[in-house]
């Protein structure tokens, strides 16, 4: 208590003492601090959004090889009653089945080095392909058509590259075009249901990564309500792994660091100005270990006014400002975010401190006297 | 008791090595009053660091109260001066930012006492050099003399034993000199050990016994009263 | 020299925080170079490709049987080329850009890839060049064979040198003649990229390659057949005033080739993409950028601050205000100038590193554009550097300051 009234004092003295050059050093500080919130928005939580929207970090796979109860109406009601409509657009809902080499006759697997496709349909044949060539949508006048169309992987080696003909099984389809996708061959949801009694997999696909768990997780809930007795694989994660979340705030508290120094220069000269008082604490009795904790924590308390300032800056002029300077859309800041930002800012002025008040604890009460 | 056997400082300045104190010896009992005079640069700044334990000698003994203070560390000198000494300086030494009170209090930060406890003593001390209305005026707002008095409050708010005073008079006018003299004489006769450094015969004059020393040796000692 | 001694000692008052700054500016400003290169790289795939006249166009990827060309290389080129004259013919299109090859020459041990610039291409995609293109009529064959330079890694050749290389199907050497060079940054057309996005900067390519005109003479010259190896893709062109309708038809009809991405598409995705890459880039240099700016203010200022106990002895001394400015003005100069003469050196002569393959940081231009874009970015820099200086030395005269320290 009794250091804490001396650190005020002391603080308040540096304001009274040089009042421009002290709101200087706070200004600079709130502001070093401001910057380094911002960048650290724009790297670390950024990350998790730039990482990337592939398929298998938006996808649920329902496993069905275990239940041989597959029913194409629970498909329906789970996809009638969505709940998650606010947060989340209707998924595509994919069927699709494991078929053997055997099972592809026009495909010639000799040196094949993919793995062998599957069989897939989309609930309401909207495909989300690239073209190699052809066409990668079913239109109607395809649908209609007697024989029915089918997409398959441009990597996929046929027989007779020229052929329009394509089996599955037993059965012929119209070879409308090549995706650039390497796992399915694709075919209308009706023949997929005529041909195939049992899906191997039904995969709920969403259209942007969900990067809020607890939706996440409800989704499974959700999904688990309908298929209960079947194991259901959740999307990969797509967040950083903790490594490359230190490296990246390492370089953020390094930058940091930098910019204080500049600071602690002003500050350093602000103290200087201030010599005498810590003189004339060593005079009155404070040991230098003594005033070295008085500087410690006169350095740790301006730090967290500062951050304290900062953080309230930017709470309140997020929507209105912040986020209209943000680099990607959706950033948010959790909680472990700000702790590690305060960890930064405290740790690295208290570094910093270290470094410059070598001079306090060396000097004789002499030498510090005048 | 200030007990000091054949003392030695030297400084270093660039290669030369300039002996500012040369095998020093002297002893003080407890309630003297001494004055210790010379020339500018005679070694009396560098004896007073050294007695009020702000700086260390290169040789020789020191012993304060039977404390054997040149084998002590930071730490327990920081005691001493907190504890058993009190310092009153020409320049005065006080923060000029804060009140009279928070000068007063300074040294009750640095050792164990409750901070309720510290205002009371910090205006015993007031009262007992007579500024006691004082206590809420910042420091620069007050004259030589007054502040003068605040830093010889604040030497007296932990009941030193010792006092080491640096011209304490030296910035101040004839008449408030005499004043502070006067005061530092009371405190005297109160049974405190007082070390006076000082240009001025006429406050050497207050002092029981006079020193001089002269290139960092003791050329006279002897008692005036 | 005199002057030149205060100016000294007035910087060991912040050797430190001198060190700090330069280091700090130093990276700011390479970063800030990287920055610009990036961008200039950017602005000139998308403007190589505006250049090029092409706006009513599409980049056409055929779909090629892979395992086909596995087993017959030649055929399945050869088969590419028909198609690509097959839909040259077609109602509605205007030409084909396409490249192709007829192998490759070696040169002091090292294997270029030659190909072959027809018409189409010198009209849409001849770059600038040090020297000249091709000459307008075709040379005789008693003479070395016009050759333009493309890419990096010709440090060694200049325009004029006639080279003798070995031409791989044959073994036999050939006479070149360099009729010129790609300038700097050396960029080539490149028709190889099929990815499933096409932006600007992946039809640009910096291999070391050798351009033939394609003429009548050439296989005869080359002593070869007409075994051509051909890109897969090519850009194609269609007829001005063409409706919509049949624009349609005919990206309907190529589209059952392969797949196809219009020019508007191409440079719309380039655009968003450079933008994105610049978002992603740009957080850690925007950080230090600050870093250097605080860095100087905070700096200059503590400079000012610390020298001001000696400006006040040099002003009792007979120095005016103007001078003692002047002093001040030509430390913080001093610790200006080695970062900024190591980046300006950089810039400069990194157009001859890269081309001599010592350093090449792909994606990245520097060039004359690059340095006025620094000395403007430096000039800011000055005047934060002197700005304290000028408000610290406007405020108070030396005897407010003296006054000022002495109470």
């Amino acid at each position: 208590m009794k250091q804490l009234i001396l650190v005020w004092s002391r603080v308040r003295q540096y304001a009274r003492t040089n009042p421009g050059a002290f709101f200087f050093y706070l200004c600079s500080s709130v502001v070093c601090s401001l910057i380094l919130i911002y960048v650290y928005g724009n790297t670390i939580p950024a990350l998790k959004i730039i990482k990337g929207d592939a398929s298998f970090y938006r996808s649920y796979s329902i496993d069905l090889h275990e239940t041989n109860n597959f029913d194409i109406n629970r498909v329906k009601e789970m996809e009638e009653n969505w709940p998650f409509l606010d947060d989340l657009k209707t998924p595509s809902i994919l069927l699709q089945k494991k078929w053997a080499k055997e099972d592809f006759p026009d495909v010639n697997f000799d040196g094949y080095p993919y793995v062998i496709p599957m069989i897939e349909a989309e609930y309401h044949n909207q495909l989300h392909l690239f073209a190699v060539q052809g066409e990668v949508q079913f239109n109607n006048t395809d649908l209609a058509a007697a024989e029915p169309p089918v997409i398959v992987p441009g990597v996929l080696q046929l027989k007779n590259f020229s052929n329009k003909i394509f089996h599955i099984g037993d059965r012929q389809y119209r070879l409308i075009g090549r995706h650039t996708g390497v796992f399915s061959v694709i075919i209308p949801i009706r023949n997929f249901l005529k041909q195939i009694e049992e899906p191997d997999f039904v995969v709920i696909r969403l259209e942007n990564v969900v990067t809020n768990t607890k939706i996440r997780d409800e989704v499974t809930v959700y999904l688990q309500s309908y298929f209960p007795e079947n194991f259901i694989q959740p999307p990969f994660n797509n967040g950083l792994d903790p490594a490359q979340t230190n490296i990246v705030a390492a370089i953020l508290a390094i930058l940091y660091g930098l910019a204080l120094s500049s600071l602690t220069f002003i500050s350093k000269y602000l103290f200087e100005q201030n010599r005498s008082v810590n003189g004339i604490y060593r005079l009155t009795g404070s040991s230098r270990r003594q005033l070295a904790r008085i500087a410690l924590l006169e350095s740790v308390f301006l730090a967290a006014t500062t951050l304290v300032i900062a953080f309230g800056f930017h709470r309140l002029f997020y929507t209105s400002v912040f986020a209209h300077l943000n680099l990607s859309p959706d950033i948010v800041y959790t909680t472990t975010d700000y702790i590690r930002l305060t960890l930064i800012i405290i740790g690295v002025t208290a570094l910093l401190y270290r470094l410059n008040q070598r001079d306090l604890t060396r000097s004789t009460a002499a030498v510090s006297r005048f | 008791m200030i007990e000091v056997h054949q003392i030695t400082k030297n400084y270093q300045l660039g290669k030369a090595k300039f002996t500012a104190l040369s095998d020093i010896s002297l002893t003080i009992q407890p309630g003297e009053m001494v004055a210790i005079q010379g020339r500018s640069g005679a070694g009396k700044t560098t004896l007073f660091n050294i007695l009020g334990c702000l700086d260390t000698m290169d040789s020789g003994t020191y012993r304060l109260d039977g404390q054997q203070v040149e084998k002590m560390k930071d730490a327990e000198l920081a005691a001493l001066r907190c504890k058993k000494i009190g310092f009153v300086l020409q320049e005065f030494a006080l923060i000029n930012q804060q009140s009279v009170l928070f000068n007063v209090m300074l040294p009750l930060f640095f050792d164990k006492m409750a901070y309720r406890t510290m205002k009371t003593r910090a205006m015993e001390a007031l009262h007992k050099v007579g500024i006691a209305n004082l206590a809420r005026h910042k420091t620069n707002q007050l004259s030589g003399g007054q502040r003068q008095r605040v830093a010889i409050a604040r030497a007296l708010v932990n009941y030193p034993e010792i006092i080491l005073a640096d011209e304490p008079t030296g910035a101040l006018d004839s008449k408030t000199a005499g004043q502070i003299m006067q005061l530092i004489s009371e405190l005297n006769q109160q049974g405190m050990t007082i070390l006076l450094i000082t240009h001025d015969d006429k406050m050497a004059a207050y002092c029981q016994r006079r020193i001089v020393i002269e290139d960092g040796k003791i050329i006279e000692d002897q008692l005036t009263q | 020299m005199k002057q030149f001694r205060l100016v000294w000692q007035s910087l060991l008052q912040i050797k430190g925080a001198a060190l700090l700054l330069m280091i700090v500016l130093t990276l700011a400003l390479f970063v800030l170079t990287y920055l610009i290169g990036l961008i200039r790289y950017q602005n000139y795939s998308r403007t190589l490709l505006e250049q090029a006249e092409i706006n009513n166009s599409v980049y056409l990827k055929l779909a090629v049987d892979d395992n086909q060309m596995a087993q017959d290389m030649y055929g399945t080129f050869s088969a590419i080329a028909r198609t690509y004259e097959e839909i040259a013919d077609w109602p509605g299109i205007k030409e084909i850009i396409s490249i192709y090859s007829y192998g490759s020459m070696k040169i002091d041990g090292i294997n270029y890839q030659m190909l072959v610039y027809n018409d189409a291409l010198l009209r849409h995609f001849s770059m600038a060049v040090d020297g000249r293109w091709f000459p307008d009529k075709p040379v005789s064959v008693d003479q070395p064979l016009p050759i333009v330079l493309g890419g990096t890694g010709f440090s060694d050749f200049e325009t004029g040198d006639v080279l003798t290389a070995e031409y791989s199907r044959t073994q036999k050497p050939i006479s070149l003649n360099v009729y010129g060079k790609v300038k700097y940054p050396g960029y080539t057309l490149s028709l190889s990229n099929g990815s499933t996005i096409i932006l600007s900067d992946y039809l640009l390519s910096d291999q070391p390659v050798i351009l033939v005109r394609d003429e009548p003479s050439l296989l005869s010259r080359l002593d070869t057949s007409d075994q051509v190896m051909i890109d897969r893709n090519a850009w194609v062109v269609f007829e001005n005033g063409l409706s919509e309708q049949q624009q349609g038809e005919l990206l309907t009809r190529l589209g059952s080739y392969g797949s196809y991405h219009t020019y508007e598409d191409i440079i719309t995705a380039s655009r968003e993409s450079h933008i994105e890459q610049l978002k992603e880039i740009l957080p850690i240099p925007l950080f230090l950028f600050f870093s250097a700016f605080s860095c100087l203010f905070s700096i200059s200022s503590l400079y000012v601050m610390r020298n001001a106990q000696n400006q006040i002895l040099y002003f009792f001394c007979g120095c005016s205000r103007k001078r003692m400015i002047g002093i001040l003005a030509q430390g913080l100069f001093m610790i200006f100038l080695p970062p900024a003469l190591l980046n300006l050196l950089f810039i400069l002569f990194y157009p001859t590193i890269s081309q001599a393959d010592w350093l090449n940081l792909h994606q990245v231009v520097l060039d004359g554009t690059s340095v006025s874009l620094v000395l403007l970015f430096l000039a800011v820099l000055l005047v934060f550097l002197l700005l304290p200086a000028l408000m610290i030395s406007r405020r108070h005269t030396p005897m407010q300051l003296y006054r000022r320290m002495s109470s």
